[in-house]
């Protein structure tokens, strides 16, 4: 056996280059395979690690999914806010324990703006119930005082008591400033890996405060009301974008929803959101099967590709097979030499995708983990993708038995006789 | 990658209104404020549970119940309804909570008959069962589908101390567990 090993090698090593180009194929095929795979895993997990502890989501009327987006991704944008005064009453009902008002609509250098108050800092969950931490400082006690996710920090290099000013909009426009009303950083959260990391958080009245000289969306021409100034109007909120509720008891959930998307006075919906998470993936279900789809095809042209050179190769070796068989090898040696060498091709591309996997993850993940806040953590081989893997490596030592099988059927004398 | 899964996101959320829209142009009726979709063969289920106190709500429209929506008028639609409410007040033939948390049905608490809310073309009912247990129950076996055939899906809405979830029902597939 260990010389067949041997031969196996040295006649591999003769046909090098083809054999490594297949190999590479197959590497690249199963890093795609078992990255679609990741990511599709790493993104379920990062949303659901978002939110916690949270029993539903108020906002306007409009999609489940939409509001869960907007309200705790910043993904998309809201259609509607509702009334200060509609969100007051939902805080009052029996059941609700607790809220936090989140007010959107600003930007800081492309990072979202949330408006909220103290809640925010006592009641937000993420992961399995784990409650926010400072990393240094203080939650925001003025109005023109911030506090800063850990991603903002790190990526603008922001400390205490720095002065930014934050941007209406998403900050594309750069007419659109509130630079006459600077803020001081008072605080900046410990990571999260959730998009609070991303974002910038004022009071409430710190939003109203900045667009008090504002209308339609633009300043007001001549008019500007300075900073020191704010203080003698009415900031309190008029409108939120959204909040999140926590119940003193779980099983009143559906009966607040329906208390909720029943309010007379404002179409108002309120949507779990773990249940809207699964109708997102429900939907998006379809997208990841595309693309996991794709990926086991582009697996299924490495492993043609492998036989297809293996078969190839029986050509130019046929001498190689018939000196084998006239020093006595049987049809059998033949069939072991050609499966060994088209599964040690797919066993050693699946070892180089791993490889890569790690090597992408390593590279590429820090640059996910900032701009999408997907944290592809270099985890081991989950089961899953051990079943892909096995897979993989099933069909690779079946397609290669093909040409073993075609070479073990040739006649002992084929390849002897030179046909001229 | 960066703008991959936003589109994706986008793309999804297109079709899901789409279907929701299109639902809508294809049944053309207004429906009450705050009540969901009302389309025959399915039905919602809400389940929340709490320390050992477990709420379902039903909510089906009453075609999949009796076979008709319009207030009975013969004595043999007059019979369905009250063998349907017959069933609604034993939630335990419907709705097994595992046999190990002990749990006891509370009378059922059922709104909307037909006929009674004023509304001829379509009924949606409503029925609120709440059980107390003597452990936390782990897991429920929907009996709904065997009881009431004309039912061909449940779109179930979960609120359990393992979190939150939707998952869907259907005569092959009857076991939720958390």
């Amino acid at each position: 056996m260990s010389a067949l090993l041997r031969i196996a090698l040295l006649s591999a090593w003769n046909r090098r280059l083809t054999l490594g180009l297949t190999l590479l194929s197959i590497a690249l095929a199963v890093t795609l395979l078992l990255g679609v795979e990741r990511s599709r895993v790493a993104a379920r997990t990062s949303f659901a690690q978002s939110v916690s502890g949270t029993d539903l989501i108020l906002g306007a009327r409009t999609s489940p999914v939409q509001l869960l987006l907007y309200s705790v991704f910043r993904m998309g944008g809201a259609t509607n806010n509702i009334g200060w005064d509609s969100y007051q009453d939902v805080t009052r009902h029996p059941a609700v324990a607790w809220t936090i008002p989140i007010a959107l609509g600003d930007s800081h250098r492309g990072f979202p703006v949330i408006g909220t108050n103290d809640a925010y800092f006592e009641h937000f969950r993420y992961g399995r119930g784990r409650a926010l931490e400072l990393a240094e400082g203080r939650p925001f006690a003025g109005i023109f005082e911030t506090v800063l996710g850990a991603e903002v920090a790190r990526r603008l290099g922001y400390r205490l008591g720095e002065s930014i000013t934050l941007s209406h909009g998403s900050g594309e426009l750069k007419v659109a400033e509130h630079g006459d009303k600077p803020f001081t950083v008072v605080g900046i959260l410990a990571p999260t890996g959730t998009p609070v990391d991303h974002s910038v958080h004022v009071s409430l009245e710190a939003i109203e405060a900045i667009h008090l000289d504002w209308q339609g969306g633009a300043p007001m021409p001549g008019v500007q009301i300075a900073a020191e100034h704010v203080q003698k109007f009415d900031l309190s909120p008029k409108t939120l974008t959204a909040a999140l509720i926590g119940l003193k008891n779980r099983a009143a959930v559906f009966k607040v929803q329906r208390h909720i998307n029943g309010y007379p006075d404002e179409p108002l919906l309120a949507v779990l959101p773990g249940v809207a998470l699964d109708e997102l993936w429900r939907v998006v279900a379809l997208v990841e099967q595309a693309l996991i789809g794709i990926s086991v095809l582009v697996v299924a042209v490495g492993l043609a590709g492998l036989v297809a050179v293996i078969l190839a190769s029986l050509g130019e070796r046929r001498r190689e097979l018939a000196v084998l068989r006239s020093v006595g090898a049987g049809p059998r040696h033949i069939l072991a030499l050609l499966a060994l060498e088209g599964g040690a091709v797919t066993l050693a591309g699946m070892g180089l995708g791993l490889l890569l996997l790690k090597l992408l993850a390593w590279t590429a993940g820090p640059l996910l983990e900032a701009r999408l806040g997907l944290s592809l953590a270099i985890q081991g081989v989950t089961l899953a993708e051990l079943k892909l893997l096995g897979a993989v490596a099933l069909t690779g030592l079946a397609a290669s038995l093909l040409p073993a099988v075609l070479a073990y059927r040739r006649a002992l004398s084929d390849g002897l006789t030179p046909r001229l | 990658m960066k703008t991959l899964l936003p589109s994706l996101l986008a793309a999804g959320l297109t079709l899901a209104a789409g279907a929701t829209l299109a639902h809508g142009q294809a049944h053309g009726h207004k429906h009450a404020p705050g009540h969901g979709a009302h389309v025959h063969g399915q039905a919602r289920l809400l389940l929340a549970v709490h320390g050992n106190t477990v709420q379902i709500s039903l909510e089906s429209p009453l075609d999949n119940l009796l076979g008709f929506e319009h207030a009975p008028r013969t004595p043999k639609e007059k019979e369905a309804v009250e063998a349907m409410l017959a069933r609604l007040k034993a939630p335990e033939t419907l709705l097994a909570l595992s046999p190990a948390a002990g749990c006891k049905a509370e009378p059922a608490q059922v709104s909307a008959l037909p006929g009674q809310d004023g509304q001829d073309s379509h009924g949606d009912l409503e029925a609120d069962f709440s059980f107390t247990c003597a452990n936390p129950p782990r897991d429920l076996e929907v009996k709904l589908f065997t009881a009431f055939p004309r039912l061909k899906r449940l779109d179930v809405q979960l609120a359990t101390p393992a979190g939150q979830a939707a998952q869907r029902l259907a005569p092959g597939k009857t076991r939720l567990s958390w």
